[in-house]
C-alpha cells in the first residue's frame, strides 16, 4: 500500500502549484504564461480522466455493441479495455468505409453513437466547451 | 542561444544589405505560432536610421504537406502585394538552414494586433471591427482574382489532374489519416459524408488557405495586413469563404457566427461579390465548413504527434491531440444542421 497522498491528491497538489504559484510568476512572459496555462489545463484533464475511471470506456463499449450489432463482454481486466476499444473502432472504421452505414437508419444510429462518443471525450478533455455550446443552444431563438 | 542567434542574424543582414556595422538593437520573440516562430527585429543602420521587421522561422518539423516553403510563401506575398492586397511588405527569405538553423523570411513590421481575442475585445478597436466584414470581403476578392499564371504563383499546389478542389482536399485528408495511423470512426464518417457531397468548382482560384482571425493585423484604423500565407494553394473560393466563420476562430463567441463579430456573414459576402469576387455558393460554403473542421481535427492530432515523435517537445503540441474532439464535435453539429441523411 502506498502512503497518502493518493495519486489524485498528489496531482491536485501539482495542479495547485502550477496555477497558483507558477502562473503569477511567469505573467511577464507571454509565451511562458501561455504554456503554463496549457500545462494547468493538461493536469486538470488528467485529474478528470483519473476520477472518471473505467466507466466512460464501459459506456463506449456498450454503445459499440449496439452499433456493431454484436455483444462482446467488457474485458474483465480494465487495462485491456483500451486495446479492445481500439480494435473495435478499427472494425467500425472498416465498415463505414465499406458502406455498411450508408442506409439511412444505420447511418442515423452511427451518427448518434459518434455524437455521444465525442461528447464523452470532451467531458474529460474540455467540459467548458460543452457548457458553452449548451448555453448557446439555449439562447438560440426558435 | 539568443546571443548566438542575434550574432548570426546580424551577419546575415550585413551581408544581404551590404552594410557593415548594422546593429540589431531589438530581438524579441512574438507570441503565437505552433509551427513557426516569429521574431521582432529592429535594425539600426550605420547612418542612424532604424528599421523594424518581423522574421518568421520554421520550427524543427512542420506537418501539412501542403505548407509552402519559405521562398514560395515569400513569392505569394510579393504577388499579393503587387495586386493591392494588404500585406506586410516582404523583404528577404532564406532557405539555407545553416544561417539560422531553419528557413525563414523577413517582412516589414506592421503595428496592430493579430491576436484573435484582442481583436474581438479591445475597446479601442470597436470602429475597426465595424469595418472589418467589408474590408475583408474586398481583400478576399482581390486574393481570388490573383493571376494563377503569374510567375510568383506558378509553384502553388494545385489539385492533381482530373481532381476537383473538393476531391483533392478529401484525398489529402484521407492521406493524412493514413499517415497518422489512426482509426477514428468520427473522422471516417465525416470523410464519407463529405465524399458524397463534393461541390463542383468550375474555376479554381488562388486561395489564402487560412483566412481567419489570428491572421489579420488590426489597428484602430482597421485592417493593416493579412499574414500567414503558408497554406496558400489553388482551390475552391468557397474554402476561404468558409474558413473565416469556423467556430474555433470565433474565440468563445460561438453565437456570432461570422468570426465572432456581430456582423452577419452576408455583409462579408456582399462586399466580396461587389469587389469582383465569385458569386458566393452557399451550399459549397457549407461543405467547406464541415471540411474545415475535419481538417483541423486531423491537424490537431498531427500536431500532437510532433511532440510524441520527440522532434518538437512541447506541452502545447501534446495537448492539441485532445483538442481534436472540439473540431470533431463541431463537424458533427454542422452535419446534423445540414442533415445526416439529406441525400436520401
Amino acid at each position: 500500500m502506498y502512503d497518502r497522498p493518493t495519486l489524485e491528491e498528489l496531482l491536485a497538489a501539482v495542479h495547485f502549484y502550477v496555477q497558483e504559484r507558477v502562473q503569477p510568476a511567469v505573467a511577464g512572459d507571454a509565451r511562458l504564461a501561455e504554456e503554463t496555462r496549457i500545462t494547468g489545463e493538461a493536469i486538470a484533464l488528467v485529474l478528470r480522466q483519473l476520477r472518471a475511471g473505467v466507466e466512460p470506456l464501459r459506456a463506449e463499449w456498450q454503445r459499440l455493441d449496439y452499433v456493431l450489432g454484436r455483444s462482446v463482454p467488457f474485458p474483465a481486466d480494465p487495462n485491456d479495455a483500451e486495446d479492445g476499444l481500439r480494435e473495435r473502432e478499427r472494425k467500425l472504421c472498416e465498415w463505414i468505409n465499406a458502406g455498411l452505414y450508408d442506409l439511412p437508419a444505420r447511418r442515423a444510429a452511427l451518427f448518434e453513437h459518434l455524437m455521444l462518443n465525442v461528447r464523452a471525450q470532451l467531458e474529460i478533455a474540455n467540459p467548458s466547451f460543452l457548457e458553452e455550446l449548451a448555453q448557446e443552444d439555449q439562447n438560440r431563438p426558435l | 542561444m539568443n546571443a548566438d542567434f542575434r550574432q548570426r542574424l546580424t551577419e546575415y543582414l550585413e551581408a544581404v544589405l551590404e552594410l557593415p556595422d548594422a546593429d540589431v538593437t531589438r530581438l524579441e520573440r512574438l507570441a503565437g505560432g505552433t509551427s513557426r516562430e516569429s521574431w521582432l527585429v529592429e535594425l539600426k543602420k550605420p547612418d542612424g536610421t532604424a528599421q523594424t521587421w518581423v522574421l518568421r522561422r520554421d520550427l524543427a518539423t512542420t506537418y501539412a504537406d501542403r505548407a509552402l516553403y519559405r521562398d514560395q510563401e515569400f513569392r505569394v506575398i510579393r504577388a499579393a502585394a503587387s495586386a493591392g492586397v494588404q500585406v506586410p511588405a516582404p523583404r528577404f527569405y532564406c532557405v539555407e538552414p545553416c544561417i539560422l538553423d531553419a528557413p525563414f523570411l523577413v517582412m516589414d513590421y506592421v503595428s496592430g494586433s493579430s491576436i484573435g481575442r484582442e481583436v474581438l475585445e479591445r475597446a479601442d478597436l470597436v470602429d475597426a471591427r465595424k469595418g472589418l466584414p467589408a474590408q475583408l470581403g474586398e481583400q478576399l476578392a482581390r486574393i481570388h482574382a490573383l493571376d494563377r499564371a503569374h510567375a510568383d504563383l506558378a509553384a502553388l499546389p494545385v489539385p492533381r489532374a482530373t481532381f476537383s478542389p473538393a476531391q483533392e482536399a478529401l484525398a489529402e485528408m484521407r492521406a493524412a489519416i493514413l499517415r497518422l495511423g489512426v482509426h477514428n470512426p468520427t473522422l471516417e464518417f465525416g470523410l464519407r459524408w463529405l465524399e458524397k457531397r463534393m461541390p463542383a468548382c468550375p474555376v479554381p482560384v488562388v486561395l489564402h488557405g487560412d483566412f481567419r482571425l489570428g491572421n489579420f493585423i488590426i489597428s484602430p484604423r482597421g485592417l493593416e495586413g493579412i499574414i500567414d500565407w503558408e497554406f496558400a494553394h489553388v482551390g475552391d473560393p468557397a474554402e476561404d469563404l468558409a474558413c473565416i466563420s469556423l467556430r474555433h476562430w470565433r474565440y468563445h463567441r460561438g453565437d456570432q457566427s461570422f468570426a465572432g463579430m456581430s456582423a452577419s456573414a452576408e455583409t462579408f459576402y456582399r462586399a466580396y461579390e461587389v469587389a469582383g469576387g465569385w458569386p458566393v455558393n452557399r451550399a459549397a460554403v457549407a461543405f467547406w465548413s464541415v471540411w474545415g473542421n475535419l481538417r483541423w481535427a486531423i491537424l490537431c492530432l498531427a500536431q500532437s504527434r510532433r511532440h510524441l515523435s520527440g522532434h518538437d517537445r512541447s506541452v502545447e503540441l501534446a495537448s492539441l491531440g485532445r483538442q481534436s474532439a472540439e473540431f470533431q464535435l463541431e463537424m458533427l453539429r454542422l452535419i446534423a444542421e445540414q442533415g445526416v441523411n439529406d441525400d436520401v
